[in-house]
């Protein structure tokens, strides 16, 4: 994977009160706020190097940071053009801190930032992804009419194993990025698809009662 | 609680508002941290019932304690738990309107419009306005307690109220005069009432069980930031549901074992206060007795429905009266409460778990359980808690006051005052718009974090088309008949172009207090498109401010009776001191002069009687001060003579 350098902040300079900026969308001087004035990343807006493998701390602090100085509630008493930038910067905040947070989400926004297409723009997924997951509702159907909590618990444990293991394919094939997606892409992005197939058969089998007692405790 | 003057000198005070479904509060923070305004008539007194009483003819009674007490006698113009009403419609409320002991009517009768009101008289009453009487009354106590005027509230929701339930509140607080700068969580205000003395770094649960709502929200502390991971809840599910169910019992009860059906809403008020009560003795012991006595009108004709049953003038008054009533009577221990309560309180612990989930958390995750909401009282809801989060919760602060701390702790942040401190909030519900064939396209998926922003593009379907008509919708499931409408937001002012050509391009964007706010812009012209609103169960802005000047004349109206009464009593006043001079001193003054201010003595005592122009009794008053001056400074020198004579 080629790591991009962190974008050079330190030659940018506040137009109100000529601070050193350590950000792109605010002055930790004096609190003002700016428009991105040319397309940022999401990881340049953390200053986090581009790539998969990511600092969940270092994305998590700088979240906050950032959200400090741009969210809209400090800005209550401020002007319209502060309140309408606040909420705008926000949002823009939330977005790209949703997206790196979120392995999918990420590895998506890796193959856009690349040149596409995403994921969800090509329905491709693995040849034996569909077979697999026949199997596995049949054994869920079998499981919730003997209602058999032991089995139920296999099936949890062994869709969230190939869930995982998707996961870490995710992220081998990410690794091997560079440049146009090319093929590498395409294999990526039906991993990526075939991860909405885990989460439904999971929560297919979570809609169990049998499987909620686990969360509910009986008094 | 000590009296504190405001710190921030310049600004006006912002409160912080708790608009309950039982009571509301009203706090505000300084440095010293948040406190509670209390009522200007009692300082240890910091709850206001939401209740409004109302005379039949639609004019208000009473707001408050006072008005909680007409509930019985007159159950059909005092209205409580209008927080159940807000921002919802006659369709949303069939459930609830049975509840309830006064009717509601339908509001409007525009197409596509679903408003409900209160009528009152001949008066309608929508669940906004009502709230602003509340509001107004709370805004009351803190002019009092601040010797200022206060304009500026953040007032604190639900976290599972939906766009049309915020807008709805937030135009409560329009109507009351009060410019509701923020809409908070209930949970999230609770977490910040408690966060100020918590330790640096925690993941704090919020188990919020008030009188008509359930919410539970996961929220992570650090760095003073308290972030919002997840909310779960349901606003139809709340204490009242448990008295409901007493109620339930006891009716069912009363028409096994005396062949009665209750129809009256006096009883069925006497039983909903009966079912509260029963409800807070089983908080404390393990039996509580039930015992209602049923009026002889009602027990006298047997089955069927009998209406209306308490009359005190009827035929029934008087001596017949004790000795017909029949007595209902039974005794109910904690563990048929506790039976009773089961399924309500499985759903909280449900959606506990739901919260969990999507924070992505385990209960051994959690460092700190907080409970909120009266109905965390209940020792079987906190033996439940602590059950699902293996963990006793924290319950340092009082739970009906913990979230009007909060707000009052946002108050202060929005201020200035307290700069430490951020709330980083979600939305509760997805957001999406109606589809071909009934379908919902999410657009912004519920726990996302505010403020949040989606785009959609949109083109005609017709040649010169100007207009497009969008169904934005709000809730989890997958056909629009069965998610909320917001309203029917109509794109205006595309350029005319042939079919399919304009690219336009529709922003949804939800702000920091979970309200959406809708742009369209046409991307070939880059023209902005206007976007008119026609809010399923919401107000339009000019109903608001009709409202809003409604209410205005109102006080106005309230504040010249309250006028009125002053001026007739200060001529009462004047006029019983001058007789007093008269008598006493009269003897000095010409008999013509004498007889001149007797006649002008009598003649405002009828006036008094039967004017009610205030200027008009002011000025003649003043004229009388002045016609009694030269006897009273005849009296003035007779009484400082007869002092220099005993001396
Ligand atoms: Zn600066």
């Amino acid at each position: 994977m080629r790591m991009s350098p962190a974008p050079e902040n330190s030659a940018r300079r506040c137009p109100q009160c000529d601070a050193q900026l350590n950000n792109w969308i605010a002055c930790d001087s004096c609190e003002s706020l700016f428009d991105v004035d040319r397309p940022v990343t999401h990881f340049e807006l953390f200053d986090l190097p581009q790539g998969f493998g990511i600092d969940h701390e270092l994305l998590s602090r700088a979240y906050r940071k950032l959200a400090r100085r741009v969210h809209p509630d400090r800005f209550a008493d401020g002007s319209e053009r502060d309140r309408e930038l606040a909420t705008r910067l926000s949002a823009r905040l939330n977005e790209a801190f949703q997206t790196l947070r979120d392995p999918v989400r990420r590895a998506d926004y890796l193959l856009t930032q690349l040149g596409g297409p995403t994921a969800a723009e090509c329905r491709e997924v693995p040849g034996s992804l569909l077979a697999e997951v026949m199997e596995i509702r049949e054994k869920i159907e079998e499981a919730k009419s003997k209602g058999d909590s032991s089995s139920f618990e296999a099936l949890h444990e062994a869709i969230t194993a190939r869930r995982d293991s998707t996961i870490h394919g995710i992220e081998a094939l990410c690794a091997k990025l560079d440049g146009a997606p090319g093929e590498t892409g395409r294999e990526l992005r039906k991993l990526l698809n075939s991860m909405k197939y885990f989460d439904n058969l999971l929560s297919d089998l979570a809609g169990d009662p049998l499987s909620k007692s686990t969360v509910s405790v009986a008094p | 609680m000590s009296r504190r003057s405001f710190v921030t000198t310049t600004n006006d005070p912002i409160i912080g508002i708790d608009l309950g479904t039982t009571n509301s509060l009203v706090a505000y923070a300084d440095e010293a941290g948040p406190h509670l305004i209390p009522n200007p008539d009692d300082s240890n007194d910091f709850l206001l019932p939401s209740v409004v009483a109302f005379h039949e003819a639609g004019n208000v009674l009473a707001i408050g304690r006072e008005a909680r007490s007409h509930a019985v006698e007159r159950p059909l113009t005092t209205i409580h738990s209008v927080k159940r009403l807000i921002g919802r419609g006659a369709a949303d409320l069939t459930q609830e309107a049975r509840r309830l002991t006064y009717p509601l009517k339908s509001h409007s009768s525009e197409a596509g419009r679903d408003i409900i009101a209160v009528k009152i008289g001949d008066r309608r009453f929508t669940p906004q306005e009502i709230s602003a009487m509340i509001l107004v009354e709370l805004r009351r106590w803190a002019e009092l307690h601040f010797q200022r005027d206060v304009t500026r509230a953040v007032i604190t929701v639900p976290a599972q109220f939906d766009d049309a339930q915020r807008q709805a509140t937030r135009d409560a607080g329009a109507i009351a005069g009060l410019d509701v700068i923020r809409i908070i969580n209930e949970p999230t205000a609770a977490a910040l009432a408690y966060g100020l003395n918590r330790a640096e770094q925690a993941t704090i649960a919020v188990y919020d069980f008030g009188g008509g709502t359930f919410d539970i929200s996961i929220l992570r502390l650090e760095d003073g930031v308290f972030e919002v991971l997840a909310t779960n809840g349901d606003t139809h599910l709340g204490g009242d549901d448990l008295d409901h169910g007493l109620i339930g019992l006891f009716t069912r009860e009363i028409a096994d074992s005396l062949g009665v059906q209750i129809a009256s809403p006096a009883i069925r008020q006497q039983l909903r206060t009966l079912a509260e009560n029963v409800k807070m003795q089983l908080s404390d012991e393990d039996v509580a007795n039930v015992e209602i006595a049923l009026p002889p009108s009602l027990t006298r004709r047997g089955t069927g429905e009998v209406y209306p049953p308490v009359s005190p003038l009827g035929k029934g008054g008087g001596s017949e009266a004790v000795t017909c009533h029949e007595i209902y009577r039974r005794k109910i221990t904690r563990g048929e409460f506790e039976d009773m309560a089961r399924p309500w309180v499985d759903r909280t612990i449900e959606a506990c778990g739901r919260a969990m989930k999507t924070a992505q958390l385990n209960p051994a995750d959690i460092d700190q359980v907080v409970l909120v909401g009266g109905s965390t009282r209940i020792p079987y809801v906190r033996q439940r808690v602590s059950e699902v989060f293996q963990r006793r919760p924290y319950t340092a602060l009082v739970p009906e006051h913990v979230v009007a701390l909060g707000a009052g702790v946002q108050a202060s942040i929005l201020a200035g005052v307290k700069r430490d401190v951020l709330l980083l909030d979600v939305t509760p519900l997805s957001l999406g718009i109606e589809t071909m064939g009934g379908a919902v396209g999410k657009l912004i998926l519920a726990n996302t974090k505010v403020p949040c922003r989606a785009s959609e593009m949109f083109t005609t379907f017709k040649d010169g088309q100007t207009s497009i008509k969008i169904n934005v919708l709000q809730g989890e499931r997958e056909l629009a008949a069965d998610c909320r409408s917001l309203g029917v937001f109509e794109l205006r002012g595309i350029p005319p172009m042939p079919a399919g050509i304009p690219k336009l391009e529709v922003t949804f964007l939800i702000d920091q207090n979970g309200i959406l706010n809708v742009s369209a812009k046409e991307l070939r012209s880059g023209m902005e498109a206007s976007v008119q609103i026609v809010p399923t169960h919401g107000l339009t802005r000019e109903e608001v401010c009709k409202m809003q000047a409604e209410a205005l004349a109102h006080a106005r109206e309230d504040m010249s009776a309250h006028h009125l009464i002053d001026v007739r009593t200060t001529l009462e006043f004047d006029l019983n001191k001058a007789e007093r001079m008269i008598h006493q001193f009269g003897r000095l003054l010409e008999p013509r002069e004498l007889r001149r201010l007797l006649q002008q003595v009598n003649e405002l005592r009828d006036l008094a009687k039967i004017s009610n122009n205030a200027e008009e009794l002011n000025r003649r008053r003043e004229e009388f001060d002045r016609a009694v001056l030269p006897l009273a400074e005849m009296a003035m020198s007779e009484t400082l003579k007869e002092e220099a004579t005993k001396m």
